[in-house]
């Protein structure tokens, strides 16, 4: 009973503190919750987005998607495999300690055997302390963007992994057990995770003592996930939240014309496309027009590929399902990305007629059924697009079955198989460089060699892995956009896939705030402003 | 059929005195509702006759017909009566196939639960004994969980569980089979009442001393006197299954967007309600409302008329 | 009565030990466990070790039986998508789910019994006839289309109330509360009415019906002679008679409110257990669907109990019956 009246004591008090929204609060929300604080535990990005709130990587990102100095202040290389990083002095942890050469080290070598990481640091070899302020990363090979791809290396404290029984990246298999890390967090960022509670809030802090610029004005910050895309508009302007991400592009209009409400939007780090496979010599899921499956790959002969790329109307797509939130590309690459070449970057012309062509003279004129996996999330309106596909297709005498999966399965396909001979996907190197984009998405598939990670479709062009390889290897920057140009028009000539468009994200909120809409989603709450 | 036909105003009187007219006549709203569940269920059986097209057909779809409004607003086509959804598919037609996918749903799993729980009850209450306790306590156990309940399980499950690829093409049977299973034993109950108190009865003696066999009592002496309930109940359950299927793929555990049903468009319509086209959740939500209005009136008058016991 | 309640006793263990077979064998033939746990990337050291902690070695009779210990020591094991103990979700998200159903039963009976017992003393009047065809709307109407007509008109175009979630909680040891802070009570409104609605059509029409049986009893025919007001017969006396079979019957409306709950949760996104299963689905986290059919067994088998202990208590002839069954065998 005491306790009971304690409680209706502090909850009275609770309930008092949280009438008035404390100034400077923050109230944002997304769509889905954050899988774990962990920040080396997951690559979801939603979850990348609020970790970097509270955890500062070793390499800096701005605003704009460019590196510059986090964590560590400088870096060089150091030898043929070997980067030299300067970490930054007088770091502070959020529990008051400071930050070491050797949290740094510590942190690169548990992210690096995060299962979900090997794709990117796995050529990494070891991370040593050189001194107090100097530690050396030593790759397999030589790699040229590694400071690039250390903008998701995010440094936790080594003594407070140790304490708290999280030294490794935590695993499901333990029985009734939940990692410390997992809904705790000790970083050095700009925000202190104050309490996360599960599927429901995350808030957050204003770190006083954080060892960059904070620019905007928020002392307080909830994220609160709401899944169902109606609801979260909905809940943005009944003034439940201040500021929402991922807006359907449906509402971007209606949005505009409320009265204090504005959307704004940014390129999205990534672009869309559909990937055909280029390995298999019987391609999967495919059937003639009476039904019996093909007994060839349609999609090894570069006239269907073509015909696709032609038959797709990638602009009307953009006009009609992305309503104008998303530009055309051409190429595998967007605007953007390093290495990114604008004048390359056009699309091949729809045209139906020349379509039809193209698919009889690879000795299909009636066309044939294919079966196109379509991930339901993650990705804008993807179900409308793969729709959109199947009738511009079925005017080529093709029959697109498509099959709609949610996110994690439609993964799980690709990850275990990859089991899939037409897909829709977003496509981009984590880090965004194109180099990125060849050496995982376009490269043979080679799992010993770290190459083609991603490449789904088995796409397979001798000569383009001869420019990545060349690429990989390269330092001097005349010669470096010279491959990439290279790579790039071989990757269109040979329809590597039929590329869509870059999506746009689209933020929404009232017009009191202020900051800076950004490709990776997120909301750096250190550069918001409400006024 | 006299020769002489009545007035109009003999008829009117006639009709009032015949006791399936007459109750009609007394309650003009049940004669409403029948008479929009006619049109509707019409609606959803001549559907391929009556669409403007066939919105299965991708080839008739141009996406630069999206998003237009009924043909009765401003910006509105003449083709496309009710508007038209994301992809250009004329509304008015995904409403006409997406009924009949409602109804198809709907008639098919009350069937299962009518054939399961009839021969359930048959059995259980003729028998008696060992298998009598046997089926109750199963139909007990399943009485234990709402039937609402029952068939999200047992269809948000088996659709959870299926690999993707058989996922769309098993969609239906599963809703119809996981419906069907939530509700036999509301049947098993009613006929096996019932046979325990046609059992008593003479006849059913009579019939026994003839030496007819257990089958052919059961199904040509004790079903037809149970008939009228099991017609009543399951018209209503009909509602039910309905509702239920609409809710499973408002869930997105029910029919896939390649076969919508009501509940499908609803789903995909609701993302839209904010944006301005309201057409795309309000019709199919409206459509739904009537349907399931209408046969829960008519099914209460069933009820009235054929069998009074079950108020 | 001690008979009928050790039967009905009996009943319960017999359906939560079905269920857990079913939840067994859900969690252990679907999928590959090893694999959902440790990705693709593993050592062979890894599996093994994995396959040991989790007894897939052991004969699969024993498995159930090791796993029904489990069950009743509380250890649900690990949800793969959260990736946190199942034991900790279900505790985090049933004080949701179970206030929700609370306020919505409270609302069906509150407003649904008075309804009904108007309705049964004024069968002639015509508002009384208007009501009674309007629930048949009322139990017509599905459910998440009356949310989202709920939402658009009282969030989005009035801006009244809230439109998802439960607002600010109060949390004491193992329950999280909102009815304590006035945003907890705000966002209960809608989800709370939208739950209510269809039962307050079905707990009218029952309420009638029981109070329209009542009316004609000798007892009440008394009263009125006695020279009683209407009203003081109507709700003093014929009530009392009818509110038992009432009580009994929202015991199993908690029931229904429950299994809707899963729906009006979803569409308000509130963070109950239905929202859970849902995700649980869409992610196929098997162990959290199976932990969750078990915990919807237990739930729905202890409401029967204690309506069935209540329906012992209220109606004499059964504790009549079952004494003298008790006598003679």
């Amino acid at each position: 009973m005491k306790k009971f009246l304690q409680g209706v004591a502090i909850c009275g008090a609770l309930a008092l503190a949280s009438l008035p929204v404390a100034a400077n609060t923050l109230r944002f929300g997304g769509t889905t919750p954050p899988l774990t604080m962990d920040p080396h535990s997951t690559n979801d990005f939603v979850t990348a987005a609020l970790v970097r709130q509270v955890y500062d990587s070793l390499v800096g990102l701005t605003n704009d998607m460019d590196i510059e100095p986090g964590i560590a202040t400088a870096w060089a290389p150091a030898g043929e495999n070997t980067w030299r990083f300067t970490i930054r002095e007088g770091v502070k942890f959020h529990d008051g300690s400071t930050l070491t050469a050797e949290d740094v080290a510590f942190s690169i070598m548990r992210q690096k055997e995060s299962a979900l990481y090997r794709a990117m640091y796995g050529q990494i070899r070891e991370a040593k302390v050189v001194d107090a302020k100097t530690v050396d990363v030593i790759s397999a090979g030589p790699d040229p963007i590694l400071p690039r791809k250390m903008v998701r290396l995010f440094v936790m404290s080594a003594a407070w992994a140790k304490a708290n029984n999280v030294e490794k990246v935590p695993d499901l298999g333990a029985q009734g057990t939940e990692a410390y890390s997992l809904r705790h967090a000790n970083g050095t960022g700009p925000m202190r995770l104050v309490l996360q509670e599960p599927a429901q809030r995350t808030t957050f802090e204003r770190n006083k003592a954080f060892w960059g610029p904070f620019n905007g004005n928020v002392e307080r910050a909830i994220y609160t996930p709401i899944t169902s895309a109606p609801t979260r508009v909905s809940a943005l302007l009944s003034n439940e939240l201040d500021l929402i991400t991922d807006v359907p592009l449906q509402d971007v209009e209606r949005i505009n014309g409320t009265q204090g409400y504005m959307v704004s939007s940014a390129p999205q780090q990534l672009f869309m496309q559909l990937e055909m496979d280029g390995t298999r010599d019987v391609a999967l899921d495919t059937w003639d027009k009476n039904g019996q499956p093909l007994q060839a790959n349609p999609f090894k002969d570069l006239r269907v590929r073509r015909a696709f790329a032609h038959a797709v109307d990638a602009k009307l797509i953009v006009d009609r399902v992305m309503r104008g939130q998303a530009f055309v590309v051409g190429t595998a690459a967007a605007a953007g990305f390093g290495g990114y070449q604008k004048d390359l970057d056009v699309r091949w012309p729809t045209d139906v007629e020349l379509a039809k062509k193209l698919l009889a003279e690879a000795g299909y004129p009636n066309g044939f059924i294919v079966q196109l996996n379509c991930p339901l999330q993650r990705y804008v309106n993807t179900e409308e697009i793969c729709r959109a596909t199947a009738s511009m297709l079925a005017r080529i005498g093709v029959e697109v079955r498509i099959k709609g999966m949610p996110w994690p399965e439609f993964a799980r396909m690709l990850v275990n198989g990859p089991s899939s001979s037409f897909h829709l996907i977003g496509a981009a190197g984590n880090s965004g460089d194109v180099q990125d984009t060849f050496t995982s998405v376009m490269a043979t598939r080679n799992r010993d060699k770290g190459l083609g990670g991603t490449n789904w479709a088995l796409w397979s062009n001798a000569e383009f892995d001869a420019v990545t390889a060349e690429l990989v290897g390269t330092f001097d920057p005349a010669k470096r956009t010279e491959l990439y140009r290279r790579g790039l028009t071989i990757g269109k000539e040979q329809v590597h896939a039929v590329y869509l468009h870059q999506p746009m994200l689209t933020w929404a909120m009232r017009r009191s705030i202020t900051v800076p809409a950004r490709a990776d989603s997120a909301v750096m709450l250190k550069d918001v402003t409400i006024k | 059929m006299t020769p002489d036909m009545p007035s109009d105003g003999n008829l009117l009187a006639r009709m009032r005195r015949h006791p399936v007219a007459g109750s009609l006549l007394a309650t003009p709203v049940t004669l409403v509702a029948l008479l929009a569940l006619l049109l509707v269920v019409a609606c959803a059986i001549f559907a391929p006759w009556i669409a403007r097209t066939d919105p299965y057909d991708l080839a008739t779809l141009d996406l630069l017909d999206s998003h237009l409004p009924p043909a009765f607003m401003a910006k509105g086509d003449p083709r496309f009566l009710l508007g038209t959804d994301s992809q250009g598919a004329d509304l008015a037609s995904l409403l006409l196939y997406g009924l009949r996918v409602s109804l198809l749903v709907g008639v098919l799993a009350v069937s299962i639960s009518v054939t399961l729980g009839t021969i359930a009850g048959l059995i259980s209450g003729y028998l008696g004994g060992l298998v009598d306790s046997i089926v109750m306590r199963i139909a007990d156990i399943q009485f234990t969980f709402p039937a609402m309940m029952l068939a999200l399980l047992i269809g948000g499950v088996s659709q959870s569980l299926l690999p993707n690829d058989k996922r769309a093409a098993l969609a239906m049977p599963i809703v119809v089979i996981a419906l069907g299973i939530s509700h036999w034993p509301h049947f098993a109950r009613l006929v096996r009442g019932a046979v325990l108190v046609e059992r008593q009865k003479d006849y059913v003696a009579a019939a026994q001393l003839a030496g007819r066999g257990h089958l052919v009592l059961m199904f040509r002496h004790i079903l037809p006197n149970v008939l009228n309930p099991i017609f009543v109940l399951a018209t209503l359950d009909i509602a039910f299954a309905i509702m239920a299927e609409a809710t499973l793929s408002f869930l997105s555990f029910g029919m896939p967007p390649t076969q919508p049903s009501l509940g499908t468009l609803i789903r995909i319509g609701y993302g839209y309600l904010y944006s301005g086209e309201w057409w795309v959740v309000v019709f199919p939500a409206l459509t739904l409302v009537v349907l399931l209005v209408s046969i829960n009136i008519v099914g209460d008058w069933l009820r009235d008329l054929l069998d009074p016991k079950l108020r | 009565m001690f008979a009928f309640l050790l039967n009905r006793l009996a009943h319960a263990v017999l359906v939560l030990l079905v269920v857990s077979v079913l939840a067994f064998t859900l969690g252990n033939t679907v999928g590959d466990p090893v694999a959902s746990i440790l990705g693709l990337d593993a050592t062979p050291a890894d599996r093994a070790a994995l396959r040991t902690r989790l007894r897939l070695d052991e004969p699969v009779v024993v498995r159930y039986f090791l796993y029904l210990g489990d069950l009743l020591s509380g250890r649900l094991g690990n949800s793969y998508g959260a990736q946190r103990p199942i034991i900790d979700l279900l505790a985090e998200r049933i004080p949701a789910t179970v206030e929700l159903a609370l306020a919505a039963l409270v609302l069906s009976v509150v407003i649904g019994v008075p309804l009904g017992v108007f309705a049964a003393a004024h069968p002639e009047k015509r508002i009384v006839r208007f009501l009674m065809t309007s629930s048949v709307i009322g139990v017509s109407v599905p459910t998440f289309i009356l949310g989202i007509i709920l939402i658009f008109t009282f969030s989005l175009t009035l801006g009244w109330l809230p439109s998802f979630g439960r607002g600010e909680v109060v949390k004491f040891e193992y329950w999280s509360t909102g009815f304590l802070t006035a945003s907890g009570l705000k966002s209960l409104i809608m989800p709370a009415i939208c739950l209510a609605i269809g039962q307050i059509a079905l707990v009218a029409r029952l309420a009638r019906a029981e109070m329209m049986g009542v009316l004609r009893t000798d007892y009440i025919r008394f009263a009125r002679a006695r020279g009683l007001s209407d009203r003081a017969v109507n709700f003093s006396h014929a009530l009392r008679n009818t509110l038992i079979p009432i009580i009994t019957v929202s015991g199993i409306q908690l029931g229904y409110l429950v299994a809707f709950a899963v729906v009006v949760e979803q569409v308000f996104q509130w963070p109950g257990m239905g929202t859970l299963f849902l995700q649980a689905l869409s992610q196929t986290d098997i162990p959290l669907i199976s932990a969750f059919l078990m915990a919807a067994a237990l739930f729905f088998v202890s409401i029967n109990l204690v309506v069935d202990l209540l329906y012992a208590i209220a109606d004499p002839r059964l504790r009549i019956r079952t004494q003298m069954q008790g006598a003679g065998g």
